[in-house]
Order: structure tokens, then sequence, then C-alpha cells
């Protein structure tokens, strides 16, 4: 089929178009400017051109091998009587003995039908429109100026670009396609335009004759010599097998026929008629190409322009023919000439070209198309590379999974995110479509704590903040994602109304994600938290000298100092609302649940208060000597993740809430927590106290605990039946198998176990309803105390960390390993782990259902006082001045076998550059911070001392720890020993507190109060400066409070980020 | 040694730790047992899956990857390899059907480095480069586009 079109074309169209070339030319009638030409009806697409006289134009520099065609060319004439190269020829003579500007009128070139259909997904340029660029252009050509010109025809004709100006064509009504054409007479525009392309192919002749040998195809070396040599061509073409095979029965037949029947017969028309013939009889056993045939052959005709136009023209164009057939074959042309027909010859090709490249095999394609790029200039090339670019570029979002647009989406900064949004309508709708992006993006930001599953009565219980229900204000019932907003944003946190205002207003009003909504909000403040952006005041505070402990709800700061003080502060204003009065000595230990406190004091007493009254309401004795820490335990829910997904049904750890308290008298104390406002108050008996001091209940009297009223009030919408009121009612439900009397039904439990415990139990039962049992067996002061669900984790200065079952008191393991106190201790419930930090230097991690050491991670100088897990990042606090960042020990690396020397982004996207800190460089720090403590406060021995002093100890404790590891103590110890990821060493003394939420951390030490990025290990900037010492530092999302010194006075100095 | 065939009929021959990088041919193999005949993967070119043998073929010593888990870890597209990254000099057709087959195959390291590299891609551009990159057609209203941008700016602003 192929053939068969270029056959006829070639034989035809160029013949008539030439004519009317030629005719006008005879006619001596210039036209006033090239594009005017365009005028004439039948002209679809049009090459002009204006140019001079061929004789002013220079040799071409294909010469020689233009010459060996137009020895073809004229060989052919002589044999056939008009032979379609010959009448290009032509052409190009008439062309040359004009001496005036000339305009051709415009020719059309036909496209080449296509071979086969191209599905869009496999051919994605098939349909594309061309490009302005190539629309319409000039070329300038030996002095002439060549137009092309493509036009995008109107329905009637074909609906279809037109390729060139110099054949008319087209035409098929399928639209599909192109066809293929010959450019007439052209030979100017046409052949200025192919130079483009075909020039290229004349050098790649001699090139090719080496090429294709190498290839052992005959066809790109045939090709360059055109039409004249068709059957060679052709031949060499069915010598290709695998195209044959595919091809109508003889398409070079039909080819060669095709141009003989051309040949043959002067009439045009007739030939053409011949030639279509010819096309019908070929096409009749290719079936699927039939029917278009026949429409392509017949609109082709049509628009021919010749037969139409000028009938009377013909002979003597006929003649031109002949006379240049003639001198072609006797006189030597102008090399000028020879170029033209050249030129022109590759105009006829081009279209062959096409035809051929669509008959190749796919790897062929991808040779012939390899040797043109080769050939071509940089310009083209970059007009190749636009033209393709587009269809190979994929618009991800928009046609990838949505689950993996999704978490393409999880590896964008928030600024990107939020452009992306714009992009277009997919994109916004995989951006902000649902919940899933932000609310991941929520998670990665950890601008959320995991939420505390604590059992729903404890809310009403203990005035804990209920979550808020988010409901829309259209729908009765909320939706999940409100659901999970809801948990996602307890009350306790959620930025205050200025800046739920500020984003909304950002937000704009259409409806829009809630998740996204909340991240903004959430992502706002974490940026004035960058920025300092906030609102600040200070107020002072005779309280104490010292603030052992602070605690932050949302609206008052409770704070407990080392007299015998606790005051809560308004945190708006500092106005002090309220003094727990009733501790005989310092407080220090504090928790603050809802709206419930509990203390414990040197003077051995631990107390509950309500907070919204400031009443003591329990009076619990026992301890003998001061309680140092404590931990509550709300039931919780204590599924493990895994449980969780496979929806286990929860399961609620302990069965009540309960306080255990730690205390220099060596033991522990498990207490049932009371709720301040629901359960009898509770004092021991005058005499009961070893010291005779507990203090008096506050005169007001508490009011009964079955107040129906404002239980019903309080009740949250979702909680469970609350018929029962009395505290230990409620808490039965939610273990139900230890009977209903709690502290009885446990005892015998475990009175084989641990006697001594039952002892302390039954003799304090009598006193104290809510004392449960004690846990015995440190040796010295315990210092810190953990807990999660029913296991309790204690560390004493007797160098040991226990851990115990709180149900039945009995102890656990014993976990021994660090050589001095330990100070601190943390739990990991995901990995029942224990973090413990201790005045070795060391951090060891513990299993606690197997009490096996599992990593030592190793690093700080001396005492690690203060240890922080959150998201899973483990933050440390010395006395040897640095804050270490940990990644968590039983994590695999978040990013094994990968670059860790690289910028890090924040999670706004924004890259900072950080410089790994050296790890393990103990010397370094050393004497970095010797130099810089030296620098700055020269006169500050003391500090000098210190680092002095850290350093010597830090050598004792490498050999001990090379000891221990040599004498086989912890065998595989050194298996386990980590490093941290960033050491934070700006501070130039001892840490004395410091909080971390997963993103950042604000630590206290010395004279100043500084932010880091967690993640980063960045330093961002001090909050507060020119302090003499920094007591305690709180913060939540919106607000920070320190309590610090500042020349002997105590303040209170509040940051309000929101 | 596994066999795996393409969508085009091509057969691939790759050693077991190779293969069970792809969590869908592993679960196949170890439910099924080991088999002589080729494991078809009919959405899967021979193109595409010759480059992903490459990918599996390099980190074929990879630990393990724990999933689920630790999806909490924050994500950062910062971190590829020098290989990787090389190996991710593709084209986007040859990206976007990495992305495809990773995601069928179920090879999760495959997949995070394809989208950490179409992350890459997006970062740093306005929405108009973005448009221009990825070939995409702006079809807001001028109204919408108002919206959209006021919709998002919290995120531009300093």
């Amino acid at each position: 089929m192929a053939f068969r079109l270029v056959n006829k074309q070639t034989g035809e169209t160029p013949q008539e178009q030439h004519r009317q070339h030629l005719r006008r030319h005879l006619a001596n009638a210039p036209l006033p400017s090239p594009m005017e030409t365009i005028d004439s009806p039948n002209n679809v697409s049009t090459i002009e051109r204006a140019g001079k006289s061929s004789a002013t134009v220079a040799t071409t520099p294909t010469g020689g091998l233009v010459g060996g065609k137009a020895g073809f060319m004229a060989a052919e004439g002589t044999t056939a009587q008009q032979p379609p190269v010959l009448s290009a020829q032509t052409v190009t003579t008439t062309t040359v003995t004009t001496t005036t500007v000339t305009t051709f009128p415009p020719l059309k070139l036909p496209r080449v039908r296509r071979q086969k259909a191209m599905a869009p997904d496999m051919y994605p340029l098939a349909g594309a429109p061309a490009p302005p660029a190539l629309e319409r252009f000039a070329i300038d050509i030996n002095g002439q100026n060549l137009y092309f010109s493509q036009h995008n025809m109107g329905g009637s004709q074909s609906g279809e670009d037109i390729l060139a100006s110099i054949a008319a064509n087209t035409d098929d009504g399928a639209g599909h396609g192109a066809e293929l054409g010959s450019a007439v007479g052209v030979g100017f525009s046409a052949a200025e335009q192919l130079q483009r392309a075909m020039t290229p192919m004349y050098t790649q002749d001699d090139d090719a004759h080496a090429a294709a040998a190498d290839v052992g195809t005959a066809y790109l070396e045939r090709y360059g010599f055109g039409r004249q040599d068709v059957n060679e061509e052709q031949a060499s073409r069915m010598a290709i097998g695998d195209r044959r095979s595919s091809s109508p029965p003889s398409p070079g037949q039909s080819r060669g026929f095709g141009r003989a029947g051309c040949s043959r017969s002067p009439p045009i028309l007739g030939g053409r008629a011949a030639e279509s013939g010819m096309d019908v009889a070929d096409d009749g056993p290719s079936s699927p190409a039939g029917g278009a045939v026949s429409e392509d052959e017949g609109a082709a005709v049509l628009p021919l322009p010749s037969p139409l136009l000028s009938p009377r023209a013909r002979p003597e164009a006929m003649e031109t023919d002949a006379f240049a057939a003639e001198t072609s074959t006797r006189t030597t042309l102008a090399s000028r000439q020879q170029a033209m027909s050249a030129d022109m010859a590759a105009v006829y090709d081009m279209p062959q070209l096409m035809a051929t490249y669509d008959r190749l095999a796919e790897p062929m394609q991808a040779y012939l198309l390899f040797q043109l790029l080769r050939r071509t200039a940089r310009p083209t090339l970059q007009f190749a590379a636009q033209a393709v670019a587009p269809v190979l570029q994929r618009d991800f979002l928009g046609e990838l999974p949505v689950e993996v647009a999704h978490h393409v989406l999880r590896f964008m900064g928030t600024r990107e995110l939020c452009r992306a949004a714009c992009v277009s309508r997919t994109w916004q709708d995989v951006v902000d479509g649902d919940r899933t992006v932000w609310r991941a993006r929520l998670a990665d930001a950890r601008y959320e704590a995991k939420p505390a599953r604590v059992h729903p009565l404890c809310h009403t219980y203990f005035g804990l903040a209920q979550t808020e229900p988010a409901r829309s204000p259209t729908a009765g019932r909320p939706t999940q994602a409100e659901l999970d907003v809801a948990q996602l944003a307890p009350r306790r946190n959620a930025p205050n109304e200025r800046v739920v205002q500020a984003a909304r207003q950002l937000l704009g009003d259409a409806p829009h994600n809630r998740f996204k909504e909340h991240f903004a909000q959430c992502y706002l403040l974490d940026r004035n938290w960058q920025t300092g952006r906030c609102r600040q005041f200070s107020f002072a505070c005779d309280g104490g000298s010292v603030v052992t402990c602070v605690q932050l709800t949302d609206d008052y700061i409770v704070a407990g100092f080392d007299t015998k003080n606790i005051y809560v502060f308004e945190i708006t204003t500092g106005a002090i609302v309220r003094q727990l009065v009733g501790h005989d000595g310092g407080v220090w230990a504090l928790a603050v649940v809802g709206s419930t406190v509990v203390s414990g004091s040197t003077d051995r007493t631990v107390r509950v208060w309500d907070l919204d009254s400031g009443r003591c309401t329990h009076v619990f004795s026992g301890h003998s000597s001061t309680v140092r820490c404590l931990q509550v335990l709300l039931p919780a829910d204590v599924r493990t993740p895994a449980e969780r997904a496979r929806g286990a049904p929860v399961r609620y750890e302990p069965s009540e809430p309960l306080v255990v308290t730690g205390s220099r008298d060596t033991t522990l104390r498990v207490w049932r927590l009371p709720s301040p406002t629901r359960d009898p108050p509770f004092a021991p008996r005058a005499g009961a106290s070893t010291r005779g001091s507990a203090a008096p209940i506050p005169s007001t009297p508490v009011p009964p605990a079955d107040d129906d009223t404002s239980m019903a009030v309080d009740q949250g919408a979702d909680e469970e039946d609350t018929t029962d009121r009395s505290l230990q009612g409620m808490f039965q439900r939610l273990a139900p198998q230890q009977g209903s009397e709690p502290q009885q039904g446990s005892e015998p439990q475990n009175t084989n176990n641990t006697p001594s415990t039952t002892r302390h139990s039954a003799h304090s039962s009598r006193t104290n309803p809510y004392f449960l049992r004690a846990l015995e067996g440190h040796g010295d002061s315990v210092r810190a105390v953990a807990g999660y669900g029913n296991i309790v984790v204690s560390g004493s200065y007797d160098c040991t960390i226990r851990v115990w079952d709180v149900t039945t008191g009995r102890c656990l393991h014993q976990l021994e390993g660090h050589t001095s106190k330990v100070y601190t201790i943390v739990l990991d419930p995901d990995h029942h782990a224990i973090f413990s930090g201790s005045m070795d230097g060391m951090i060891r991690v513990w299993n606690w259902d197997t009490g096996a050491c599992l990593r030592i991670l190793r690093g700080h100088l001396t005492l690690v006082g203060l240890l922080a897990l959150r998201h899973g990042t483990l933050v440390s606090a010395g006395a040897d001045t640095t804050l270490r960042i940990w990644d968590h020990p039983l994590r695999p690396a978040p990013s094994a076998g990968v670059v860790q020397q690289r910028p890090f982004s924040n999670i706004a996207g924004d890259v900072v550059p950080y410089t790994p800190q050296p790890v393990g460089a103990v010397n370094v720090l050393t004497n970095h911070a010797l130099a810089a403590v030296a620098h700055q406060a020269a006169g500050n021995l003391q500090q000098l001392h210190l680092l002095q002093q850290l350093q010597l100890q830090q050598r004792a404790n490498d050999q001990l720890q090379q000891q221990q590891l040599v004498a086989g103590s912890d065998a595989d110890a050194a298996d386990l020993v980590r490093t941290e990821r960033f050491m934070l060493r700006q501070h130039t003394n001892a840490i004395t507190c410091f909080q971390h939420d997963g993103s950042k951390i604000v630590s206290g030490a010395d004279s100043t109060l500084k932010l880091w990025d967690v993640r980063s290990g960045m330093f961002v900037r001090d909050l507060l400066t020119n302090l003499t010492s920094v007591w305690q530092v709180r913060f939540d999302q919106r607000r920070c409070v320190a309590a610090v010194n500042r020349n002997d006075v105590t303040y209170f100095e509040v940051m309000d980020f929101s | 040694m596994v066999t795996l065939q393409s969508s085009d009929k091509r057969d691939f021959q790759v050693s077991m730790e190779v293969a069970k990088q792809s969590v869908l041919i592993k679960n196949l193999i170890d439910d099924l047992g080991e088999t002589e005949d080729a494991i078809p993967l009919p959405n899967v070119t021979s193109k595409v899956l010759e480059k992903v043998i490459e990918y599996c073929e390099h980190h074929k010593h990879d630990p393990p990857v724990i999933k689920d888990e630790y999806d909490d870890l924050p994500k950062r597209s910062d971190d590829i390899s020098p290989w990787d990254e090389q190996y991710m000099k593709i084209d986007q057709e040859m990206l976007f059907e990495i992305l495809l087959a990773s995601n069928y195959m179920d090879i999760k390291p495959l997949l995070d480095l394809g989208c950490k590299t179409v992350a890459n891609m997006i970062r740093g551009k306005s929405a108009e480069e973005i448009r221009k990159m990825f070939n995409i057609v702006d079809d807001f209203t001028p109204e919408e586009k108002e919206q959209i941008k006021k919709e998002n700016e919290w995120a531009e602003a300093n």
C-alpha cells in the first residue's frame, strides 16, 4: 500500500504541480508578495518562493552527488516519456532561467498515509498538532527565500494539516493520516523545507554507503538516490525479508508498475487513472486498507490544481519538461541547477522517507532515527527534544494509582505540597481530596503526640480534658475523619482561638480538608516557635528560691517549691489563683492529672488536691522518708500496635487509677488514686504520721462523691455506663477478674511471693483505704519511677533497676549493670523497653519482660540526669553540659545503607545544612567546650574546673567500662554499645531541665534557655538569656513556661507562640 | 533460580534472593513452593522488568525492610545513595513504569526510591513550573485559582 501511494504520488502529482508552476512562470506573471498567493481556493497550504534568478545563485556543495542523481534522472527521462523526476528537474531548470522575482503558487505536499493504526498510548505524538514554529517558515537557499506553510484544513476538505506547500493534497476524509505526496514542482519550497531534513540525507549518502554496508541493508544507501532508482530501491526493500511477509503481494512491483504507467501515459489524468487502477488492484488483497485507499485516491485527485486551473498550460509544461530533460542529458547544467534538482529530489523523497519509515521494524526505526539525529544540528535537535519531551512526561500524581501518589506526597515538603494542590484539579484532589495526605503529614510532623488511650471514665473522674467533639455543622453524626480530628486534637493542646481564626482566614471559606486546616494551625504555631514570634511576659514569685517542679494545664501553671509551697498561676496573666497549702516540707514530686494534683514532699506524705478549689482532699502517709518521685497510672489501653491492628478487644491496665510513689526510704508505695471531687476525703488519724505532722484537712468539707448533677454534666457522650459511680465500682468493671474488692482480692494471690508486701498492705489498709501495697527491695533511695499498664519500674541509688508487677507487688526483675546511681527512668511501651540514665554516664536499654540489657548508649561524660522519649526519639541531658539525641536503639537504623551527610530538610521542606557531630570524639567536645568557656568567661574557673573534672571522670569511666567488658560481666556488651546521632553542646553548664516533643527541644542550663531541632540536631536559638539559672521548663504546643532565677529572684517566664 | 516472565513473554532468570525482594513474588513462592514454571508478571513489560531486576540485583544484600511499625519515621527525600541516584537517571516514562511495577510487585525500597525521585523533581518548584515539568494543563477557572491560591498560601508565608 505504501508503495502504491509512493508510486502514485511520485508518478503523477509532481507532474501536474510542476506544470502549474511552469505555466505561471511562463506567463510571466509575478505575484506581488509571496504569501498572497495563498488566495487560490484550491490551495490548502503553500510554499512560495520569491527569489532572484538562479544565475546568481552559487553552486551547491552537493553538486557531485546531485550530478549523479541528475544522471539517473536523465537516463530515466530518456526511457520514459515523462518521468516524474524529470519533471521535477524541469521545474528547476525553469526556475534557473527566470530572472525576475517570481512567486509561485502554492503547492501542496500530500501526506503519507500511515501504515497502521497508531494507538495514542504507543504513539503519543500521532495526533499532535504541528508546533507553531513549523506552521510557517522561510528558508534562504542559494539566495532564494522559500516559504513553507502548513495549513490546518477545514473539515470539508480533510481536516488535516497539510504538510507542505508544495503539493496539494489530501485528503483522506477518514482523517488519518498522511499521504504521501510528492512535491511537485516545488522545487523551491519543498526543497527548501526538505533541506532541513534532507540535506543531511544527501550528505548522509556518503556515509550511508559505509553505514549501509555495515548493516547489510542496501536500503539506506539507496534511499539517498531517491526515486530515480525506484526499482533498485524496491529490490533492496524486498531484500529485507521481514518487511515483505506482511506486505501485499508485490509492493515493489506495483510501484514499478505505477511508475511505468505514469511515464507511458502523457495525459496526466489518464496516468492517474491508470495508477488508481493499479492501486485498487493491488490493494484488493490487503483487505483493511482497501476502502481507505480508494477514498484517499478520490480525494487526492480533486484538489490537484493543474487540471482545473490550466488545461492549456499542459502542453507547455510538457514541452518544458522535455526540454529540460534534454538539457539535463545533453548539457552540463550549472551546479546550482544540480543543487536545485537535488533539493527538489529531496522534497520528492520526503514523503517517501516517511512511508519508508513507517514500514520499518521498530529496531530499524530506531536505527534510522539515530542516523538522522547524528546528522542533525543543534537547533533541530533542540526542536526534536522539545517535541518529544512533553509526550514522555507523565502526570505522576494524576496518573499513578492514588496510593502511590499519596506515597510520593509524603516525601514532599509542606510548601511543595501546597503548591502541588495548585497545579490542577486532579492534583488538588489527590492532595486535598481526603484525609490521607494531611493525616499522614500530621503524624510525620509530630505535631501531635500519640493520644493516650486512657479509660474514658478517667476523664470525668479526674477532670481530664475531654477530646473535643469536632462535629460538622451539617451532619449530626461525626464522620470518621472528624472523629480522627477530635482524637488528634485534645483540647489541652489545641491552638487557641486566635490561631484557629488566623488559619481559617488563610484557608478561606471554601469547604476544605479538616486535617489540612488542623495541620495549617500546627504549622503556623510551629513557625512561630522557629522564628520566635511570641507574646512574652514574666512575673516574679516569692514562693521559694528553688522551683522543683512545674506542670502546665490549659489554664494554669502548677509549680512546686523547695519550701512547702505549691502555687497555681493563671497562665495568661501570672496571677496566683491558688496556693495549695498543707505540705510541711519541700515539694519534690508533682503530677497533674486533669484537675487533680498529686504531690510528694520531704514531709514524707503524698497529697491529693483539687486544682479547681485548691483543697487538699487526701493525705497519704506511710513513707518514712522524703517522697522523691511519683507516677500516676491511669487505666489505659495497653494493646500492642499489632493487637490494635488486628482489632483485639481493648485491654485496660491497671484496673483502676493508681499512683506509685518512690522514696528515700528505699520503698515504693502503690495507692489508689482518689478523685478529689468524688471520693471521700482521707487523712491519717492524728498520730498515724510518724512525725505527727500530717497537714490539716482544709476546713471546707469535701462534698460527697455521689453528686449526681455534677456527674451528669461531666459525662461524655461516648462514655460507658456510669450508673455505679463509686470509684471502686467503676473500675471493677475494667477488670472483672480482680474481684469486687481489689485490695482484698489481690492479696491472696501474692502472699507466697511477697510476704512483706502483704504485711504492709494488711497493716495499712486498716488505716488508709487507698493504700494498696509497698514495693520493697531496693537497697537505697528510690530516685525514679515510671509505669505502664501493670508494670512499674524503679531506679535507685543502689545502682539497680527493679521491674514490678503493680497488681501483685512482686518484683519481676532486678536489672544490674549500672555502676553508679540511677537517676531517671523512661519506658517505651512499643518495645517493652526501659531506658535508664545513671551517674555512670551510661544510658541502658532493657527489656521489661526478660530483664535483659539490650543496649548501652554511651557518650555522656557523667551523670545522665534527664531522659525523654517522644516519637521514638530519645533525648538525654547530662551534667556534662550536653544534650544528646539518639536514634531509637531498638529500631533499625532509619536509613540503612544511606548517605547521612546530606542537608537535612525540616518538615517545612526547607533544606537546612548540618554538620554531623563527631561521634564519640570526647576530646573534640571537651577541647571545644574548654576553649569556649575560656574565651567567654575567663574568670569562671568553676566551669573550667567542672569540665576538667568531667574529663577525668570520663577516663575513669572508660577504664571501668573496659574492665567490665574484659572481665566478661557483659560478655557481648561491646555489641550493645550505641552512640548518639547528635550532640548538642552549646550549654556551658550542667543541663538542669529540658523537654522535647519529637520535633523540638527546649533546654535550660546556666544562663540560657535554648531551642533545638530534634531531627536535625540544630540549635535554633536562645529563648531566654541573661539568667542566673534555670530551674524548670515546660511547654505545650503553643506555650512555654520557664522557672528561672535572675539576680536571686525567682521569675516565671511565659512565652505564648499562638 | 526463578524465572520471571514479562508481559511481552520474555523470560528472566534471577536468583531467589533477587526475586524475593518483590513481596509479591516472595509470597507466591512461599505459598506455592518453588516452581520451574515462569512466574508471569502481566503488568510489567520486559523493558521495565529488566530495569527492576537491575535494582534488585544491586540491592540483594540489603537488610530486609521492616515495615509498618516504623511508619511514623520522618520521610525525607534527600537520602538517596549515589548508585540509586544514578539508577534513577531515566526519563519520566520509565520512572512512571517503575513506580507502577514496584507497586505491583511490592518492592518497597524501589517504590520509595521512585517516590523520592518524583518528590525531588517537584522540590522548590512553583505550581507553574510543576505543570511545565510534567506537561500538565492548568484546568482551574480564574476564580478557582484565586480560591485555591488563598487556601494554600499559609505554607508560603514566613
